[in-house]
């Protein structure tokens, strides 16, 4: 063959493997609409073994309380988050190296709505909506190196949390610890992800599901539910309630609004800040109005929202519980009101000063609805 | 006007506009775990303790009381620590952090049997209302309620956990084998059991000894979590191999559970995690993928192609000369 043959052959051969990589993509562009479908292969070789998994805080061993598997306190503070790690200790009797990726699926807890204020992190994107049951979000889990992972889970979990981890039928501390066990001999490893609760996600029992795929499409899975404990919490625009001047005989109603002031500087609002919903009260005292003929010269209303009746009580009488329960994170005004039937003539100023408790109650979740 | 002037002009409301979007609102607010607290099963004279976490999500530390009501709210006292003998009714708590403390509930002497209701409570007290006008008003304090179910019955109800943990698993000759003793008391009396251990080679037993309740440990509470002084066991006596551990933990005949674990001597010499090799970083072959290997081709045949012409040229060259 001469020169020139070959010369013609190779640019051929360049042509084609270049119009391969380089036209292909465009072709893809031009193409109009059409059906896809596929099959799965569903591969050869044996599934991948999650033996164990567990959910800890960041530091990955510890959590809230002594009860076993994992529970967790959210932080009850406004917009911040409660950072969890989610581990799992996975093998292929292929080989570690024929497992692609490991897989963590976290679902809200089943039968509890989230209700209308609630706002999902923005990487909570498994599902479009919320809450009962549906899935909040697959995170990729990172392969520990050997030292790391035998350290974290033969130390410091079995050591320091021991009823931590769920294991899978015939696996436990002394299968997967061993000397001569599959840690040691890297036949199996440690995988850990990190995900963020949002500090309004409903106090329940989440689901948890690892699944560890390999190279050929095989899947292992284990799954186990962890804790979100209730956690009440509220906080307010307001440390005292002014009600100005107030005439005898006439209902003064203080409004409350809907904008989030510094404090003192505006009307008072409220906003729930824990993981359940809340029904507030309130209690007062008589001010320095006492009582003429064993009734009381004042009377007091309460109420969350405007949409909602008025609850009218006495002082020194037991908390009153408002209508309309604030839903997660959901923020409302509180509207109060005074009415004076009689301002004692033993009272030295025209001032008069007192003491209000607001206190908050966890009540049930929103129920997911059955169609 | 000159520049600067202008330049003040504009800069100064900005960084007072900045200051205050950057200054964070401040906020009223308090916080507590409200799983509802169920004593079941609960004893005359007995004390059961339950753990209360309050949170401050101020910027500022705060003092929160503590207070309880209902029928039970005579029974509680609070304590910083399980271990505590002198009873609080205020707590500090640091800025944004939470806190734990115990709630001790102590059924009395003529608690008749029946189920008891009522709060514990957290309430974070507010200044006096002032005024600089001749209004009137209120100072608002903020309070969380938790709900608490005390069921009094005369049954004695034993349910416990015992976990006996190994500070190594793999020992070499002569090292004493360390054991921690942890007791989860979910019953309703407390508990101060006795450890049968053996220490077995296959069927042989190789060590036995029983360890009583340590005398100047308190007794685990009912409903509680406790620690107890670690077993230390030496081992000099025991040749290289795997052993079993058999513990058995009893009080007479009231109740017993049996718990295992294996360990070895002088088998592992380099369990040392620090020496464990990290294969996992070592960097692995990959297969490489056909859009790869048509590149690699086509960039082959292009510097072939490069090289004939190349030497075509000169050739050509050598021929005119």
């Amino acid at each position: 063959m001469n020169n020139k043959k070959i010369k013609s052959l190779c640019a051929s051969f360049l042509i084609f493997s270049l119009s391969l990589t380089v036209f292909a993509p465009i072709s893809q562009i031009q193409a109009t609409t059409i059906g896809t479908s596929l099959t799965r292969d569903e591969g050869s070789g044996a599934n991948p073994i999650v033996k164990a998994k567990w959910e800890a805080n960041v530091d990955r061993y510890t959590d809230a309380i002594s009860t076993a598997g994992a529970q967790f306190d959210p932080t009850g503070i406004y917009q911040d988050n409660k950072t969890i790690s989610i581990c799992a200790i996975v093998t292929d009797p292929d080989g570690l190296s024929d497992i692609n990726n490991v897989y963590a699926d976290v679902y809200y807890p089943e039968g509890i709505a989230v209700g209308e204020h609630h706002v999902k992190l923005s990487d909570q994107d498994g599902s479009t909506g919320a809450g009962c049951g549906l899935l909040m979000q697959e995170d990729s889990l990172a392969r520990l190196s050997k030292s790391e992972g035998y350290d974290l889970f033969c130390d410091s979990v079995r050591n320091q949390n021991n009823n931590l981890p769920t294991f899978s039928t015939g696996y436990d501390y002394d299968e997967i610890c061993a000397a001569d066990g599959e840690l040691m001999k890297e036949t199996a490893a440690v995988y850990c992800a990190e995900k963020d609760l949002s500090y309004e996600d409903p106090s329940g029992d989440y689901r948890t599901l690892i699944l560890a795929q390999d190279k050929a499409g095989k899947d292992g899975t284990l799954d186990n539910y962890f804790t979100y404990r209730a956690m009440t919490a509220f906080e307010t625009d307001f440390s005292m309630i002014n009600y100005g001047t107030v005439k005898l005989n006439t209902h003064k109603i203080i409004n409350g609004d809907l904008t989030w002031n510094a404090m003192d500087q505006g009307n008072a609002s409220v906003r729930n800040v824990g993981n359940t919903r809340l029904i507030m009260k309130v209690q007062q005292d008589d001010m320095g109005l006492g009582k003429t003929d064993g009734s009381w010269n004042v009377r007091y209303d309460g109420r969350v929202g405007s949409d909602a009746t008025f609850v009218n009580y006495f002082p020194d009488a037991s908390a009153k519980a408002l209508n309309d329960p604030l839903d997660l994170s959901e923020m409302n005004e509180m509207d109060f009101s005074i009415d004076i039937f009689k301002f004692p003539p033993e009272h030295g100023s025209d001032s008069y000063a007192g003491n209000m408790t607001l206190s908050a109650v966890k009540t049930d979740h929103l129920c997911c609805s059955t169609s | 006007m000159n520049m600067k002037k202008i330049d003040k002009i504009f800069l100064i409301p900005i960084a007072l506009l900045g200051l205050f979007l950057l200054s964070p609102l401040k906020t009223m607010a308090i916080g507590q775990v409200t799983d509802p607290i169920e004593i079941k099963n609960a004893m005359r004279e007995k004390s059961y303790d339950e753990t209360i976490t309050i949170v401050n999500t101020e910027s500022a530390k705060s003092f929160i009381q503590l207070s309880s009501a209902g029928a039970m709210s005579d029974w509680v006292k609070f304590y910083k620590t399980a271990q505590d003998t002198e009873n609080i009714n205020e707590v500090e708590v640091l800025p944004k952090s939470k806190i734990d403390i115990i709630a001790r509930f102590t059924i009395p002497e003529g608690a008749p049997n029946g189920k008891y209701q009522g709060y514990i409570s957290v309430l974070r007290q507010a200044a006096d209302f002032i005024s600089d006008t001749k209004d009137s008003g209120n100072a608002v304090a903020q309070k969380i309620d938790r709900e608490v179910t005390v069921e009094v019955n005369d049954i004695e109800n034993i349910i416990f956990e015992a976990s006996l943990i190994p500070e190594k698993y793999d020992l070499t000759q002569g090292d004493l084998l360390k054991i921690r003793v942890i007791y989860d008391n979910r019953g309703n009396i407390e508990i101060n059991p006795q450890i049968n251990l053996k220490i077995k080679q296959e069927e042989d037993v190789m060590y036995s000894a029983i360890f009583p309740y340590p005398e100047k440990t308190i007794k685990t509470s009912p409903y509680s979590l406790l620690e107890i002084p670690s077993l230390e066991i030496p081992t000099s006596n025991l040749k290289t191999g795997k052993y079993k551990a058999i513990f058995l933990i009893s009080q007479g005949e009231k109740y017993s559970t049996e718990k295992e674990f294996t360990f070895s001597i002088g088998m592992v010499k380099f369990a040392n995690a620090n020496n464990i090799s990290d294969s996992s970083t070592q960097k692995s072959l990959l297969p490489i993928s056909i859009k790869n290997l048509l590149l690699i081709t086509a960039t082959l045949v292009l510097l072939l192609t490069i090289k004939l012409k190349f030497k075509d040229r000169s050739k050509k060259n050598r021929y005119k000369i």
